[in-house]
């Protein structure tokens, strides 16, 4: 990994590697070497920006484990890196457990037959406090961030062009993912529906014919299963299209929940006729 | 008794005006001639110059205004003792001291010792021949400034001098352009040794290539921190090499450094002395 630095970076050198510093800017060309930018563990306060990277054989930056923080890397262009070997090397590359970084604004093109393996790879581990944002992948066949870090305050999102190229493999899901807690200080709207999440869904099911003076388990299966059984449900019974007969149906209790549903004891009060009725239910999930 | 010839005395009456004017025009035209001698003869160096009227502006003269000096092979010789000479001769306050075009032999380091020394070339036709193979300038004060002009390294063998070694604060190097021989080791470029070698600018420093460094830049403080370094419009051929590990090495105590618009400009970061 890396290269000698007092190489020239035509020969195969690291163009700029930092062990420790504190505060450095770097705005400019980077070109023809084996490695960009090594940002090593003691370096603190780093900001590689507006440069452009141009045939670089292997990673254009690294951020080591371990780093320190305030790595911004911004605005730059990347221009056919990871050319010594097709489908090896990544373009940015976060170690394991490196953490308080940002991704933001830049831009990714190849000519080359060689690409990268991924554009960007946050690696396996508890990287913590990163953003990768808005960042353009349009001159690639697929799609690239490879987010597989577990830490907390994670965010991926507004990187185009997005959901098509699957603009997140790994671990997280394609489209636009906060992965971490989001405040919203001035409302939401939304303009259009909420598609069912591990996080949050919504499902609509009948009763089926509850008997006059009866009262039945109903199981509501979600559409998409939670990862456990740690969420909240809260459910409703009326009458839908062909369903006029709800009257005189209520819940009683919530009997059990799995990650993959819900049961609803529901009692039919009319004396002599049976009901038939839709369950509504909303779960959201703890985490 | 000789007569006057009267046509010559009509003549004379009616033309004397016009004789006047010619005699005028003739003075004009070389007083013209040699105050243009008074100019600057950038052709000129070294001893065999015999002086002339260009030796005004070598004079207390002018140098009681605005305390600039200039070397240009008369009073001060274009070499580093003629450099030298004219820094002292500041006075030790802040002033200039001008390189005109010429080719400047340095054999002997160069000491800066006073406040605001400003040592301004010409451009590309002025160039500082590095032939020692010690440090070429010792900067130990506040700022210098080093500007417009061509260093080329001389030396016949390896050198482990530097450029400029700095111990003052807030200079600057600007349009210069350093030139390593080939076949040898060129030594350093700019040293800011210590915690008082803060607040340095360097601007439009062009390195061509195919030459050995130890190394370009080195910023390292074991006590105390060397603060605010800033390069803009650093060009570097990447067929330069440096045996030091990079050509710009921050090692120790390095606190802000900006590098904007600087191309093949490779960096070691570092803490050697675990500071």
């Amino acid at each position: 990994m890396g290269g000698d630095v007092s190489k020239p970076a035509s020969s195969g050198g690291t163009a700029i590697k930092l062990d420790a510093v504190r505060d450095f800017r770097f705005q400019g060309y980077i070109g023809s070497s084996l490695v960009g930018v090594d940002i090593g563990s003691n370096a603190k306060e780093v900001e590689i920006s507006n440069t452009e990277f141009v045939s670089t054989s292997k990673q254009a930056i690294i951020v080591r484990s371990g780093s320190k923080g305030g790595v911004n890397i911004s605005n730059n262009t990347f221009e056919d890196v990871g050319s010594l070997k097709n489908n090896t090397y990544d373009v940015i590359l976060a170690e394991a457990g490196a953490s308080n970084f940002r991704i933001d604004g830049n831009t990714f093109k190849s000519s080359l037959a060689n690409k990268p393996r991924y554009l960007i790879n946050i690696a396996s581990g508890a990287s913590n406090n990163y953003v990768v944002a808005f960042n353009n992948f349009a001159n690639y066949a697929a799609g690239d961030i490879q987010d597989s870090a577990g830490g907390a305050g994670r965010y991926i999102f507004g990187n185009v062009p997005t959901p098509s190229m699957g603009n997140i493999i790994g671990a997280a899901q394609p489209g636009t993912n906060f992965n971490g807690g989001v405040g919203f200080n001035n409302g939401v709207v939304f303009r259009s529906g909420i598609a069912a999440g591990t996080g949050l869904q919504h499902v609509r099911s009948s009763t089926g014919a509850i008997g006059p003076k009866a009262s039945v388990p109903v199981t509501v299966k979600w559409q998409v299963a939670f990862p456990d059984s740690s969420y909240t449900v809260t459910c409703s019974v009326a009458g839908g299209a062909g369903q006029a007969n709800a009257n005189g149906l209520r819940i009683h209790h919530i009997e059990s929940v799995s990650p993959a549903s819900v049961v609803v004891r529901v009692v039919n009060d009319h004396p002599e006729f049976p009901k038939l009725g839709s369950l509504y239910c909303i779960g959201i999930h703890d985490q | 008794m000789k007569q006057k010839d009267p046509e010559i005395g009509v003549f004379m009456r009616k033309n004397s005006i016009y004789l006047a004017l010619a005699v005028i025009i003739v003075l004009a035209a070389w007083w013209y001639t040699e105050q243009s001698k008074i100019d600057v003869d950038y052709s000129r160096s070294g001893a065999a110059i015999v002086p002339t009227p260009t030796n005004v502006l070598d004079t207390a003269f002018i140098g009681a205004f605005n305390n600039t000096r200039y070397v240009n092979g008369y009073k001060y010789p274009q070499d580093d003792s003629g450099i030298e000479a004219a820094i002292s001769d500041l006075g030790g306050v802040p002033g200039a001291v001008v390189l005109p075009c010429g080719v400047y032999d340095i054999k002997n380091e160069i000491v800066v010792n006073s406040l605001g020394v400003s040592l301004i070339g010409f451009g590309h036709c002025t160039r500082l021949n590095i032939v020692t193979a010690g440090d070429a300038f010792i900067v130990d004060d506040s700022r210098f400034l080093l500007s417009d002009m061509e260093i080329t390294i001389s030396a016949s063998s390896d050198r482990a001098g530097s450029v400029l070694k700095i111990s003052g604060d807030q200079g600057t190097v600007r349009n210069v352009r350093i030139a390593g021989r080939g076949g040898i080791k060129n030594g350093k470029a700019f040293t800011l040794d210590g915690p008082g070698a803060n607040n340095w600018t360097f601007s439009d420093v062009n390195f061509p290539g195919g030459a050995k460094w130890q190394y370009l830049f080195l910023l390292k403080s074991t006590s105390g921190t060397i603060a605010s370094t800033h390069l803009t419009d650093i060009r570097v051929s990447n067929t330069n090499t440096y045996s030091g590990g990079a050509g710009l090495i921050l090692d120790t105590g390095v606190d802000t450094v900006t590098c904007v618009s600087c191309e093949g400009l490779t960096v070691l970061a570092q803490n050697s002395a675990g500071g």
